[in-house]
Formats: C-alpha cells, structure tokens, sequence
C-alpha cells in the first residue's frame, strides 16, 4: 500500500513534470474561474529560454524567458482623437498602465512628472517647455524587463487669429473691427492646459488714427485658459479677440495705418507665474486714399469695408 | 526495481525540482513577504485622497480636488492582487473613484456656458469723438463717464475669463479622473471573473449611491465588464 502510495506520487510528479517540459512555465493567475488555480500575478509569462534566443535571460536553455515590461499610453485629451500618440504638449496629461510592471522612472530634460513611481496606473505630466521624456516601467520581481517609452514635448509655436465675425463699422467713420478665434498650434498635441495671454504693446498710427499713436494695448486676454484641440487649427483659447481700429475726429478719408506688434505668451494652468513666449502677432488696419478699410491679425484673420459702407455689426 | 527507480529519479531530477516547486506555489495560500508589505498600498491611496476631498469639500479650491485625483495614481498594486482580494478591492477603487467623480460632476457651475462667446472690450466712444480701440489701458481714456462704463466692462471680463478658466481646469481633472478609473478597471476587467452579475450590481450600486449622472455611469459599467477579446 505504501509503495503503491509513493508510484501515485512519483506519477503525478512525472505528469507535472512533463506538463514543464522544458517550455513556458504558466504563471499567469487565472483570475477568470470562481475557482482560480494559477499563481502569481496577470500577464506575465516566465519560462526556459530556448537554445536559439539570444534575448533570453540566461539563454542558451535552463534560463528564463521574461518579456518587456507593457506599457499602455493614453492621452487625458481625448482631441487630437489619435489618444495612442508619444507626441505630447506641454502641461499635457497621458495615463499610463502596466500589466506586469510595478515600478516606474522618468528621465526629461523639460521638467516632465510622474505622480507615483509604483503601482497602476500613473499619470505623466509634461513640463512647461520643448524637450522629451522618457517613461521606464519595471518590475521590481523581475518578472518582466524594463521597458520604455519616449514622449516629444511640443510648445506652442504660433498663435493664430482666424476670423469669427462679419465686420462691425459705423457709417462715416474710418473704423473696422472682427471678432477672431485665437488658436495655438500645432494641431497635433493639445495646450488644454495651459493659460494664454497678449502682452503690452504700443499702437503705432497715423491719417485717420493718428489720435490713437502711441496707446499702451493692455496686457489683453489676461490668462485665458486654453481649451480643446481642434484639427487643422490648433487648441482654441477660451476667449475671442476683439480687434477694432477706434476712430479719431477730423479727415476720416486719407491714407492712413494702425499697426501693434503683440508679443504672446503661455503659462502652465498650474503655474501661471512663469510665462514663455510664443511669438509676436501683427493687428493692422489700413486706409487707402478713397476710404477703402482693411483689418488683419496674423493667422489669417481679415475683413474689409469702407468709410462710406453703411453701419455693420454694432 | 530500485535501480529502475533510482535511475529514473537521476534523468529527471530537473524536472521533479521543478514540478515539486511548482506544488509548494500551487499549494501556498499566503501573501509572499514582498506582497504583505504592500498589502495596504490601495487602502492608503484611498484614504488619502479621500482626504483630499474632504479638504476640498471645506475649501472649493480645484486645487485640493487635483489632488484627490492625483492621489489615486499608482494605486493598483499588482503584487497585491490575489483571486480572493479582487472583487473587493474593485469595490473600494470604484467606491472611491465615484465619490471623486460625483464631486467632480456637482462642481460645474450651472450658470456657465463653455460655448459662450467673450472678448477684451473697447471703450465706449468719448464726448470729443474718439473712440479708442479695444484693450487699451483705462488711463487712456480721458472722458470719466466713458472711462468708469470702460472699467466696469473689462471687470466684466475679467469674470467671465475667470469662470472660463474655473470650468477649463475642472474639465481637464474630470477627463483624467476618467482616464486614470478608465486605466484602473482595464486591469481588472482582463483579469476578473466573468458574468459574474452579483458583482456588476454590487458595482453599480456604488455608482448609483455616489449619485453619479447615468450617462457617466454607463460609461463606467462599460469599462467595469470584462472586454470581449
């Protein structure tokens, strides 16, 4: 009875053994019967190296195999829809999960954050100016290699002003003004969270407007929160611009100009004291000698009358 | 016989080590030693962003909310997860997730329009005639009465710019609240147990008692059941 008991034993251990066999050991944990019989954690697939697999830790057979540690990479900004990206804003938030690693390390050049080093999922934080980071995920059982992933952090590169209005004139009078929609590109990222303002300039002007020569424009749009990216544009500033010429008394018809050169600037919506430039957009309206009014901000945004056109807009 | 045996026993002695390891792993019902130590991993992210939130229920500053939600990452411990644990581990991570999110939801201020329209005003036109362009500096224009309705506009603005940037900053901590919960069950759904409907209820019960908004809540159950795949 007792050896009968011992050959039941050295069976079951030569079927287990054979199960092994040399190959993939499974480790995954069966989470998915009432009755789990697995062990040790998801995902993770340990095993004896083959003889041909140089990758292999311990190769040459009798090692294990341990695959890269996973990372999956999803942007909090669900515009630009591909949320799959490395290509990432400044401030921008990406969510990042692991299925076999319990660590995580970051190496930026810009600043960039992880709100927590173990666990998933964790979140990266791009920094507030251009440059990478780049995201290791590890285990610290070993039972994955580590693995990383690199992100390019963009900042805004041009502020664009795209037309949001008809023209607004008053009949008579050398005045023009638009409404325009404010946009940061490039469209490929999202400055979701990042403030945005116009800076103090002076308004250069003569003929019609020559009252308004040397005017202080205010530190105008103060910080404007940024909002969704949108294709072919860029993130949208919360605000419009209201671009609008004035008007002086005297000869409203003669060649004249109003010109301010506005320098821009963005802030993280988490720290709005420092703020980085972006570039300097141009507002200018033009008279010619017969009345003819033109107004441009730089990006496109545009709208034309004239002195005599009748009232528009207001 | 005995020398079969022992023969034996010496050409598969690999795999015997092997196989007996593997039965001590199988038969093993405690936590390992490195699991034990972050056994309370969950519990002390949950309990401290819950203490986020209280902060932010006294202060409504999105600062405290940021870091209700901030708090969360790195919650799941994988080293932690067993069979036995996940269902109620499940629990306490959506349990605490919808209390943040029901925040989040009752925070929007009602009165604000995100589609709505603002901009930098220009004053109003001056007794002499001129009319100044938008967003100049109030000194600038000399005519009181036009200066002071000028004042009055640009704080005007001055609000609406601000609760633009309150409801900004609020969206961005709502889209990642349900990104990092989005990311959290995603981990449970591949390895939970399927159709399992008491536990569904279970976790739907949570979200119904947060007061959650149903069109959130069927997001929620979406990435609560297990993917097909």
């Amino acid at each position: 009875m007792r050896v009968r008991a011992i050959f039941l034993c050295l069976g079951l251990l030569v079927t287990l053994a054979s199960c092994s066999g040399g190959r993939d050991v499974p480790v995954v944990r069966d989470y998915t019967s009432a009755n789990p019989t697995h062990d040790v954690r998801p995902q993770s697939v340990v095993g004896r190296c083959p003889p041909y697999d140089p990758s292999c830790v311990g190769g040459g057979g009798g090692g294990e195999i341990i695959p890269p540690c996973s990372i999956t990479s999803q942007t909090v900004a669900i515009s630009p829809t591909d949320t799959s990206r490395t290509e990432i804003g400044v401030g921008e938030q990406v969510t990042l999960s692991s299925s076999n690693a319990d660590s995580w390390s970051i190496t930026t050049n810009d600043g960039s954050t992880l709100n927590s080093a173990s666990g998933s999922p964790v979140t990266l934080t791009a920094g507030a100016t251009y440059g990478t980071a780049s995201v290791t995920a590890s285990d610290t059982s070993g039972n994955c290699k580590p693995f990383t992933k690199t992100y390019t952090i963009d900042s805004p590169t041009a502020s664009s002003y795209v037309t949001a209005s008809g023209v607004y004139h008053h009949q008579n009078i050398a005045d023009i003004g638009m409404y325009s929609d404010v946009y940061l590109a490039p469209d490929t990222v999202s400055f979701q969270w990042l403030y945005y303002r116009e800076q103090q300039a002076t308004f250069s002007a003569n003929g019609s407007w020559i009252c308004e020569n040397g005017l202080g424009h205010e530190t105008a749009l103060t910080s404007v929160a940024v909002g969704s990216d949108y294709p072919g544009f860029g993130s949208k500033v919360d605000a419009q611009d209201w671009d609008f010429s004035g008007s002086c008394t005297g000869n409203q018809i003669q060649t004249s100009t109003e010109t301010v050169y506005i320098p821009t600037q963005y802030a993280l919506a988490s720290d709005s004291a420092i703020w980085y430039s972006i570039t300097t957009v141009t507002q200018s309206a033009t008279e010619d000698a017969s009345g003819n009014l033109n107004l441009t901000k730089t990006g496109g945004a545009s709208v034309s009358t004239s002195v005599s056109s009748a009232t528009s807009g207001f | 016989m005995l020398s079969l045996m022992l023969k034996w026993l010496v050409l598969n002695a690999r795999y015997l080590a092997t196989a007996i390891l593997v039965l001590i792993a199988f038969g093993s019902t405690n936590i390992s030693p490195a699991a034990a130590q972050t056994a309370d991993v969950l519990q002390r992210h949950v309990t401290a962003s819950q203490e986020a939130l209280n902060r932010y229920s006294a202060s409504h500053s999105l600062q405290d909310l940021y870091s209700a939600v901030s708090l969360m990452g790195g919650s799941v411990s994988l080293h932690e997860l067993t069979p036995q644990n996940l269902i109620e581990k499940r629990r306490v991570l959506v349990s605490n997730w919808a209390q943040i999110i029901s925040k989040i939801e009752t925070s929007y201020d009602p009165t604000f329009d995100p589609r709505s329209r603002f901009s930098c005003p220009a004053p109003p036109r001056e007794s002499n005639g001129i009319q100044l362009p938008a967003c100049v500096r109030p000194t600038a224009v000399s005519d009181t009465g036009a200066r002071a309705k000028y004042e009055t506009d640009l704080a005007t603005f001055q609000k609406q710019l601000a609760k633009a940037a309150y409801y900004q900053r609020l969206h961005n901590i709502d889209l990642w609240a349900m990104s990092s919960l989005h990311a959290t069950l995603n981990v449970f759904a591949d390895v939970s147990p399927k159709s399992v409907s008491s536990d569904y209820a279970a976790l739907d019960n949570i979200l119904q008692k947060a007061g959650i908004s149903n069109a959130r809540r069927v997001i929620i159950e979406g990435y609560i059941r297990p993917r097909s795949t």
